[in-house]
């Protein structure tokens, strides 16, 4: 198939297939969310069944809400000051995480390819051993001395080559590069090429 | 690819990062400045009579309770509910119905698992493919199709998607229309215990290895002829029709006859 079959554009896909592929690239933050609500569950059903234990006049399982409401207004009088201000802080760390989870990208480890009659999603690590086999057939390395580290935005090429054998720097920028326009992925990716000084003996 | 209400999620984390933010930030604020701790237990005791007040002055009848407090647990209760709705429907949207068609004389359906059957098996023909999962799912009202590929160590995702593309078109003639499909191409824990390919392990083989990708060319071809039959027989079965089935089993005989071949020249390599 061409690059022009690939990239012809089907306008009825085009936002619904944006719109998945956004949705498969990005966290939808269900763990937090789902461990919150059942802790919050946890939380009312226990409230309601102490209040229901206290209003009928039975013992509390833990803590009657009028004492635990007493406590918590009390509290200074209770607990010294620098350990209340360290629990204090250390909830406010808390929270503050919390909300930069919560509006945060939350990017996962996958690249977006052009949609044409699909829309495609490329998992990191397929991407760097694509590289990596590529770099290996331009250079005849064998794939243990070829290290590829796929980021967001970035692809670190580390070559180790055979002792007494130099590497062609510039045939394996190549290599990355054409790979790299190939696969046409965005976010774009830069990449950046280190040969290593320290050779590989007798691979 | 989910129905799972993402802007839900993330509001109801900012919402406790916002209330344990400011919870912590007046307790440490209370304790660290001069006077805080004063104006805590001044407030707390007016909080403490203005509550009882309130109780008081809010009565259910003659039952000595506050109506408040049955109104907070039934507040409770309905918390409960939604939060649980909340939770089961985080993950949805998955359907085994890929195809729905009302018409005059009746309504049908077509199976994921007709899909599922006719992709999979041309798909791992492929020698890049280690293995694929086929699945539909709602999402804004269309039902869209995803192919799961774990690729072999070192395959272009550029050639696969390329193949898959090709499948999916000899799909979209078999089933008269054109899904949405999302393809996922991942290098999973099965891809890292699986061999490269051939032609990664004998680059300085040359000639040989030429040979191998026009062979598994033919293996390709014969694999999507393959799939043309079988769902051409599963359409058939579907709908009883007779002389649909015959033709899918011709056309998979077909194949069958050539993969046959295929065989024996690999044997006599």
């Amino acid at each position: 198939m061409t690059t022009e079959n690939l990239t012809t554009a089907r306008p009825s896909n085009d936002r619904l297939y944006a719109r998945i592929v956004r949705r498969e690239t990005h966290s939808p933050r269900a763990g937090l969310g789902i461990l919150f609500a059942v802790v919050l569950v946890l939380v009312i059903a226990w409230l309601g069944t102490e209040s229901v234990l206290a209003a009928l006049g039975l013992p509390a399982l833990l803590v009657a809400p009028g004492d635990a409401l007493a406590s918590a207004l009390a509290l200074p009088s209770l607990v010294e000051p620098n350990l209340l201000a360290i629990t204090g802080i250390a909830v406010a760390v808390i929270g503050l995480l919390l909300v930069i989870h919560a509006v945060a990208p939350g990017r996962r480890a996958f690249h977006a390819g052009q949609a044409g009659r699909t829309a495609l999603v490329v998992d990191n690590r397929a991407i760097a051993t694509d590289i990596a086999a590529r770099v290996g057939r331009a250079t005849a390395l064998a794939a243990d001395q070829v290290v590829v580290v796929v980021g967001h935005r970035t692809v670190e090429v580390r070559v180790r080559p055979t002792s007494g054998h130099p590497v062609d720097k510039d045939a394996v920028d190549a290599a990355v590069t054409a790979e790299i326009e190939r696969l046409a992925l965005s976010p774009a990716l830069r990449h950046t090429v280190t040969i290593e000084k320290s050779g590989v003996v007798g691979a | 690819m989910n129905t799972t209400n993402r802007a839900l999620n993330r509001t109801g984390i900012l919402l406790l990062g916002l209330v344990l933010l400011a919870l912590g930030a007046a307790v440490a604020l209370a304790a660290l400045v001069p006077g805080g701790l004063a104006f805590w237990r001044d407030g707390a005791a007016s909080a403490e009579s203005w509550l009882a007040d309130v109780l008081v002055a809010t009565p259910l009848g003659t039952s000595g309770h506050s109506w408040l407090l049955i109104a907070l647990a039934a507040a409770g209760v309905l918390a409960i509910v939604l939060l649980l709705v909340f939770v089961f429907r985080q993950g949805g949207g998955s359907t085994r119905t890929l195809v729905r068609d009302a018409g005059d004389i009746g309504v049908s359906t077509i199976d994921v698992g007709v899909a599922e059957s006719a992709i999979v098996a041309a798909l791992e023909a492929y020698p890049g493919i280690v293995s694929t999962h086929v699945s539909s799912h709602r999402l804004r009202r269309s039902t869209v199709m995803r192919i799961r590929v774990n690729a072999r160590r070192g395959t272009s995702p550029r050639d696969i998607r390329e193949y898959v593309d090709t499948v999916v078109g000899r799909w979209d003639a078999l089933l008269g229309r054109e899904l949405p499909v999302l393809v996922t191409i991942s290098a999973g824990i099965a891809s890292r215990f699986s061999a490269t390919t051939k032609a990664t392990d004998e680059t300085v083989v040359g000639n040989q290895e030429k040979e191998l990708t026009v062979s598994a060319s033919d293996k390709i071809k014969n694999a999507a002829e393959d799939l043309v039959g079988k769902g051409k027989e599963a359409v058939g079965n579907a709908t009883d029709n007779d002389k649909l089935v015959a033709e899918g089993k011709a056309d998979q005989a077909k194949a069958s006859v050539k993969k046959t071949g295929e065989d024996v020249k690999d044997a006599f390599k």
